[in-house]
């Protein structure tokens, strides 16, 4: 009987058996003391020489944009760049503007996503917020961007609620020589970029650039801008073992805007056109020490300035940030990350009717610590990563964000994870301190004064509150195709609402006004759902294809003692229910690449912004070796079109319209 | 931080193996089985004047800085009777005299500088040398253990990430000169021993 079992065992093994069999079950450790020497001799020991970031290997839904990506599909900002990434939504306001989010919750204060570029913050405490016109860099010189749908909390604390962008520009070594490059078009007028990157003896390198892009305005607006940047990246490794780095940027730039402002005299709304002036600049500095036997220690500090200066409310800010993160293996193959860090950041501003910070100035500081065990629990085979950040702020005091991630690799060629997070969104500097006047509604009879509409900030206003819980699969059924699919659920508490108070008449100098306060609370709760899919299929030599697909469906409603009637409404629907992005890469001769990607992005009702299909397409030809020139069409299928709707601040939206440009690069 | 800390531990209960060895610590270990296993008669024959008695032990003398520690207890301690049935015992000293009768003697990297003196304590007596310093085998020790180490770059099937991956292996080299010395000694060393992958046979140097 049993060897008809084993029999039946067998040939059970046999029809499952493919050209990829599943790696073997973990050996127990080799008895070395019963080996031969010929044995002994034949034994390799492995070890990891670098450890990428955690976050790569951690299971987590992850897109990874590379350099190449970058070049080929043409686009000209990170902002643009996201577009081929499943879940988020890039919505192009105006010339200068983005409305970018992950997983819902995607306006131009778009508040639960944390960008870094090259471990520096740029989420601005200010609105909780990223200005997207002012994070960039000479995109030849970015090595990849790597967006995490879901909470990034654990690693990068407070704010990376829905997700983390996550920019890292190639390392000076391999930025060597010079790169020209310029492109001209109706829409990207002008931009030019110039790098050159050297080496002081064996062990030290370094790049310095700068950049200049001049852009036009969208049809109808008044969105023109420009800005000139520069910066620099050293790199020295001293030894195998030690790595600094030090690098900075500069940029200063002209926006133009026009913003339809409240006033409080008839017809109470103002037009009001002045240009914006934006500077900012950074220092970094980062030391890696490998200690060996798989232990590493990094610690990095940076200053960043940035200043947005335009009459409405102008804001200067600093911050310094310190940042500490071990990392060393412990019994039974555990992993351990540890970290310290600590943020003090400040600004002045100053305020106009439309909108005031009181305090004009303010300082806020966090610090923070995480912890993260990566357990193998059968080795290579299932991992369970366990996490937590702690943080204390001003603001809220103190948070803790905890997290576990599944992993499992059941077969060399899928795998499969979970996660249940936990992440905050603290309050913003807007939401404590603002008073923004809104809105100046005519006198009704029998009241004889105009109304104003104000939103004021509260200091009990509360961090909002996520509790996430994702599912993820990755495969390779054969070599030429990848596909990678994450579902994920998510608990809102605490969200943002505008309380509707009293009214009364304001005193003071005339004209006298009632005034309808609105105070920030929070009050709002619901879930999010949805599903992000992604498939890249190598066809042929020389043929790729890639598709994106995201769903997403919020239900968002207020708590009882609510008195706000438009936020849930007006968040649940702000986000398109389907995106759908497609690339298609072909190198039809030697030299000549060409790239086709196309979007449909579904109808946003809040904004009542229709569906909308675009196309861009790149066509590049290899000069020389070392000269490349390309065309470049974008948003080729209609004169213009709306993404997103006039931003809360009221910056009118402006369509997008079909633009073009030539460029020309040059390396030696 | 609590219920983090009850799941870590929860898990740990869990019956494993104890794999967590880094690499270091595993090349260690194979060095100090390779020293082990040359005393078996399978690589090394020994004269009758080498033992008091059929019970005797294969002593494992370590001169000077030991790298082994107790992997080289460990794999001493394990009886593998199928290769000799003769217990190992090692013993460490800092002075070459003491360890005169031992049938091998590892030399520790401290030596460098005296291992001339060394060798000579040894010359013309059953003992293999053996090291893992580099030169060591062209100076007169029988057997050099080395490490030979090559990175590789492994892509990711699934998620296409690549990740550098350092492959080390033990590699030994051989004093053919020495192999004939110990032979005049009394002791020989086997074909079985002769035919292993050498990284280098090497003669004295002159």
């Amino acid at each position: 009987m049993s060897s008809v079992l084993m029999l039946a065992y067998v040939a059970l093994l046999a029809t499952f058996q493919d050209q990829n069999p599943p790696p073997p079950p973990p050996k127990p450790p080799q008895d070395l003391t019963e080996m031969s020497l010929e044995d002994l001799m034949k034994l390799e020991v492995t070890s990891v020489a670098k450890r990428e970031q955690p976050f790569i290997e951690a299971p987590a839904a992850i897109t990874v944009i590379r350099g190449e990506d970058i070049h080929r599909t043409g686009v000209t900002s990170i902002a643009e760049a996201l577009r081929m990434v499943p879940g988020v939504f890039v919505g192009h306001l105006d010339s200068s503007k983005w409305a970018i989010g992950v997983r819902g919750f995607n306006d131009l204060f778009s508040n639960k996503l944390l960008v870094l570029i090259d471990g520096r913050s740029v989420y601005n405490p200010l609105f909780s917020g990223v200005y997207w016109d002012v994070q960039d860099t000479l995109l030849e010189d970015v090595d990849r961007i790597e967006v995490i749908r879901g909470p990034g909390s654990t690693l990068w604390g407070a704010n990376a609620v829905n997700g983390v962008v996550n920019v890292t520009t190639k390392k000076a070594q391999d930025t060597q020589g010079g790169l020209v490059t310029v492109l001209g078009g109706n829409q990207e007028q002008l931009t030019a970029g110039a790098r050159y990157g050297g080496k002081v003896g064996d062990d030290l390198y370094y790049r310095a650039y700068v950049k200049y892009e001049n852009h036009a305005s969208f049809t109808g607006g008044n969105d023109a801008w420009s800005i000139s940047r520069a910066g620099f990246r050293t790199d020295w490794t001293p030894d195998r073992d030690n790595a600094v780095t030090v690098q900075g940027d500069l940029y200063d730039g002209e926006e133009h805007n026009r913003l339809r402002l409240a006033s409080l005299t008839p017809p109470f709304t103002s037009q009001f056109e002045a240009p914006t002036y934006v500077h900012g600049g950074n220092l970094l500095g980062r030391y890696e020490h490998n200690f060996g036997s798989d232990c590493q220690f990094r610690a990095q500090t940076y200053w960043d300035r940035t200043g947005r200066l335009y009459d409405i409310l102008d804001e200067t800010r600093d911050t310094l940030d310190l940042d500490l993160q071990l990392r060393f293996p412990i019994f039974w193959s555990q992993r351990i990350t540890i970290g310290a860090g600590y943020r003090w950041t400040t600004n002045d501003t100053s305020g106009s009717f439309s909108a005031s910070l009181n305090p004009a100035h303010r300082s806020d500081d966090v610090a923070s610590t995480f912890i993260q065990d990566e357990i193998p629990l059968v080795e290579n085979v299932l991992t369970l990563t366990l996490g937590s950040k702690f943080e204390y702020n001003n603001y809220t005091r103190f948070e803790d964000e905890p997290g576990a991630r599944l992993s499992w690799r059941p077969h060399e060629r899928h795998a499969l994870w979970a996660s249940a997070s936990r992440a905050v969104r603290t309050p913003s500097q807007f939401e404590e301190d603002v008073t923004a006047n809104v809105q100046v509604l005519p006198p009704n009879p029998p009241s004889p004064f105009p109304t104003v509409v104000r939103f004021m900030g509260d200091h009990a206003f509360k961090a909002e509150e996520l509790r996430a819980y994702e599912l993820g699969y990755r495969t390779r059924p054969v070599d030429p195709l990848i596909l990678d699919a994450a579902l994920f659920f998510n608990d809102y508490h605490r969200l943002r609402t505008s309380e509707q108070g009293t009214p009364f008449v304001e005193g003071g100098p005339p004209p006298t006004n009632a005034v309808a306060p609105l105070t920030a609370a929070n009050l709002m709760e619901g879930h999010t759902y949805g599903a992000e899919l992604a498939a890249t299929w190598q066809v042929a030599e020389g043929v790729r294809l890639y598709g994106a697909y995201t769903f997403l469906r919020m239900h968002l409603h207020t708590t009882d003692d609510s008195t706000d009637t438009s936020s849930p409404v007006t968040q649940e629907h702000a986000s398109p229910s389907n995106i759908v992005y497609l690339r298609g890469s072909w190198d039809p001769v030697k030299d000549v690449t060409f790239d086709l990607m196309g979007r449909y992005v579904d109808f946003i009702p809040a904004w009542k912004v229709r569906h909308y299909v675009e196309m861009d397409a790149r066509l590049a030809w290899m000069i020389t070796r070392n000269l490349e020139a390309a065309i470049v069409g974008q948003n080729l299928l209609h004169t213009s079109h709306f993404e997103t709707t006039d931003s809360q601040i009221g910056n009118p939206a402006t369509q997008v319209q079909r633009g073009g440009y030539l460029s020309l690069t040059w390396r030696f | 931080m609590v219920w983090v800390a009850s799941l870590i531990l929860a898990s740990g209960t869990h019956a494993r193996q104890d794999s967590g060895d880094d690499s270091a610590a595993k090349t260690r270990r194979i060095k100090a089985n390779m020293v082990r296993n040359l005393v078996f008669p399978d690589y090394t024959i020994w004269p009758s004047k080498t033992f008091e008695n059929a019970r005797s032990p294969l002593v494992i003398g370590v001169l000077g800085a030991d790298p082994f520690g107790e992997d080289l207890d460990s794999a001493a301690m394990t009886e593998v009777p199928a290769k000799s049935e003769r217990k190992i015992k090692v013993v460490r000293d800092a002075d070459p005299t003491k360890l005169a009768s031992c049938h091998l003697v590892f030399i520790g990297s401290s030596e460098k500088d005296r291992l001339k003196e060394v060798l000579k304590a040894f010359e013309g007596r059953p003992v293999l040398t053996v090291g893992d310093t580099d030169g060591f085998a062209e100076r007169g020790t029988l057997i050099n253990l080395g490490l030979k180490t090559t990175v590789v770059t492994v892509k990711d099937k699934v998620t296409g990430i690549e990740k550098e991956v350092t492959k080390t292996k033990v590699t030994l080299e051989i004093n053919l000169d020495t192999v004939d010395r110990l032979k005049a000694a009394g002791v020989t060393v086997t074909s079985r021993l002769l035919e292993l992958n050498f990284d280098k046979k090497v003669r004295d140097e002159k």
